[in-house]
């Protein structure tokens, strides 16, 4: 059996799952999940969208040896709606263990009775099962291929991100490693190890994007997604991280792209990272994919078109995301009116671009046409926005810290109380932020026929 | 292969539009150039009748529709131009007059894409009353 099954909740959705099993009645409970999924190789994500409970006594029942059972008709009709949606059926029950768990040989063995059945009746789609203790998971996912998967990881997505594992033993945990001597007294060695198998996603390695890198290389990050179409120019070597006067366009030859100049700097450092660097732009064709197995995606890229797909990709695929930029702003008589940062928390559910106004609809309607045609209607006659190097450099140092303290860490609890950070560059002052929940928001609402769906929805790409 | 965003505002373009012909130009990227004939632009316009177009982004319905084009000989009664965000420019090799309406609100269905059209259409009515 295979470790490759990444679990993904909301903290709502977690809630409501644990009340329900460990209710403090020393029973056993039950219910079912349905879970959009993602396929990257032979790993297989499991957004869980929606949790049904079964009512006891008549869902779910317990045998007289003392063996509960989900009924028949329960099973049914769960398992009709899922395969209606597209969407994983996960049937699941509680034991009362607590930081490790596992199915029991009865339950095996009823697996091995009942899921080649359900798998027929799934239309192609896996089915399974998942065990919960009171701090871990295990699950049994049988798909058509006729390969068994267990748990590799389950996720718990708030503005902190709780990882939870079927048993310690599994988790991450980092051997001694002097380079990190200093950092482990805080991330400790569970810490450390997460950062370790990390993925990371980086969209956007210009001013902002090329300043994460560094610091998440130095943090442990051993993976890396780098998406950038953009090769540097003159005009923007003063705030590319680890360009070099040799990465420069001269007469008959490019400047560098912005993606090789981050993947020379990871690897300068850690000779041993493995970076995948595509020169690209994440809203057209494919790029995007290269993001569907990240764990953690930041976003530095300032494009309407950027801003859609990977916002959909967060509330879809159950990303944790944090957009990142900066804006000066100069009026027309030169006279200088604000300078300000933001750092904005994407979560399944919450701190939606969509929702906030945050993503340009008549810029979207512009960014599928040739450029030709863009100035033929008078579009793209704006000058370039102000940049400067050291406001990139406060906006990303936030962005990391949020990063560690929120992923590799318990410090940052799973709802904060705000979603974006503001900061004022003038004033020295940060403003927090709640950010606009639309109760019909395409994206982000629970009700959304994107939210948690994966593949089932095609994301909104040109 | 036309994105599925963009078939949608085409099936709603032709329920809202019963009477007139929706042609469509596909691109390379899934949208594209579509226009619908024999609109009206109201009798204080002369010729009142024309055409509308615009180009479907692949990123519809999120993204919006802007701008939007009408024939180019399309003017007052008086003979004066419509004025207002109004520029004269081609469109699919047409002559045609551009007509500048952003959409700011979050509702993003392909119905809404459509209804754009009657919009700017009702607009351009105002411009020439």
């Amino acid at each position: 059996m295979k470790r490759n099954v990444r679990l993904l909740f909301t903290p709502a959705v977690h809630a409501a799952i644990s009340r329900h099993l460990h209710r403090g009645d020393h029973g056993e409970h039950a219910g079912a999940m349905l879970c959009g999924f993602s396929r990257s190789g032979d790993r297989l994500d499991l957004m869980v969208r929606e949790f049904i409970p079964a009512t006891e006594g008549k869902d779910y029942v317990v045998t007289p040896e003392g063996h509960g059972r989900l009924q028949p008709l329960f099973i049914h009709e769960a398992l009709c709606k899922a395969v209606e949606a597209g969407m994983v059926y996960v049937a699941i029950h509680n034991h009362f263990s607590d930081d490790s768990v596992g199915f029991s040989e009865v339950d095996l063995r009823s697996h091995e009775r009942g899921y080649p059945t359900l798998l027929s009746l799934a239309k192609g789609l896996p089915v399974g099962a998942a065990v919960f203790g009171k701090r871990s998971v295990e699950v049994d996912i049988w798909t058509h291929e006729g390969v068994r998967l267990a748990l590799e990881t389950a996720r718990i997505v708030g503005h902190g991100v709780r990882h939870v594992w079927s048993s310690p033993r599994l988790a991450p945990n980092e051997t001694y490693d002097e380079t990190f001597d200093r950092q482990l007294p805080f991330l400790r060695s569970d810490g450390q190890g997460i950062l370790r198998r990390t993925k990371i996603g980086i969209v956007g390695l210009g001013g902002i994007g090329s300043q994460l890198v560094e610091p998440l290389v130095r943090l442990g990050i051993h993976n890396f997604v780098l998406i950038d179409p953009d090769r540097i120019e003159r005009s923007n070597y003063s705030r590319v991280h680890g360009a070099m006067p040799q990465d420069l366009p001269e007469i008959g030859r490019t400047g560098t792209l912005k993606v090789g100049i981050a993947e020379r700097l990871i690897l300068s450092i850690n000779r041993g990272a493995n970076v995948t660097a595509i020169e690209g732009d994440v809203a057209r064709g494919d790029v995007h994919r290269a993001l569907l197995d990240c764990d953690f995606v930041f976003l530095a890229a300032d494009t309407a078109e950027a801003r859609l797909v990977c916002n959909a990709i967060s509330h879809q695929f159950f990303t944790p995301m944090t957009q990142v930029g900066t804006k000066i702003v100069i009026a027309a008589d030169g006279s200088l009116q604000r300078i300000f940062g933001v750092v904005r928390q994407i979560r399944p559910g919450s701190g939606c671009l969509w929702c906030n106004g945050l993503i340009d609809r008549s810029a979207l309607a512009d960014a599928a046409k040739p450029e030709a045609r863009r100035k033929l209607e008078k579009y793209g006659v704006q000058s370039p926005n102000p940049a400067v190097v050291t406001f990139n450099i406060e906006v990303a140092g936030r962005a990391l810290n949020d990063f560690v303290m929120g992923y590799a860490s318990t410090l940052m609890p799973l709802d904060r109380g705000f979603d974006y950070s503001i900061l004022d560059f003038i004033s020295g002052t940060r403003e927090d932020v709640l950010a606009r929940r639309d109760k019909a928001c395409p994206f982000c609402s629970a009700a959304a026929s994107r939210f948690g769906r994966g593949l089932a929805v095609e994301l909104p790409t040109i | 292969m036309i994105k599925t965003g963009v078939e949608e505002v085409l099936r709603h373009l032709r329920e809202e539009f019963p009477d007139s012909t929706v042609s469509f130009i596909p691109g390379d990227n899934g949208g594209g150039d579509v226009i619908v004939e024999d609109v009206d632009v109201g009798e204080g316009c002369t010729p009142a009748k024309t055409w509308i177009g615009a180009n479907l982004s692949p990123q519809l319905p999120f993204s919006d529709v802007y701008p939007l084009f009408i024939g180019g000989n399309v003017m007052r009664r008086n003979g004066t131009p419509l004025g207002g965000p109004t520029s004269a420019c081609q469109f699919a090799s047409r002559p045609a007059i551009q007509v500048s309406r952003r959409t700011n609100n979050l509702v993003a269905t392909p119905h809404a894409a459509a209804m754009k059209f009657r919009k700017v259409l009702t607009f351009v009515k105002e411009l020439a009353p």
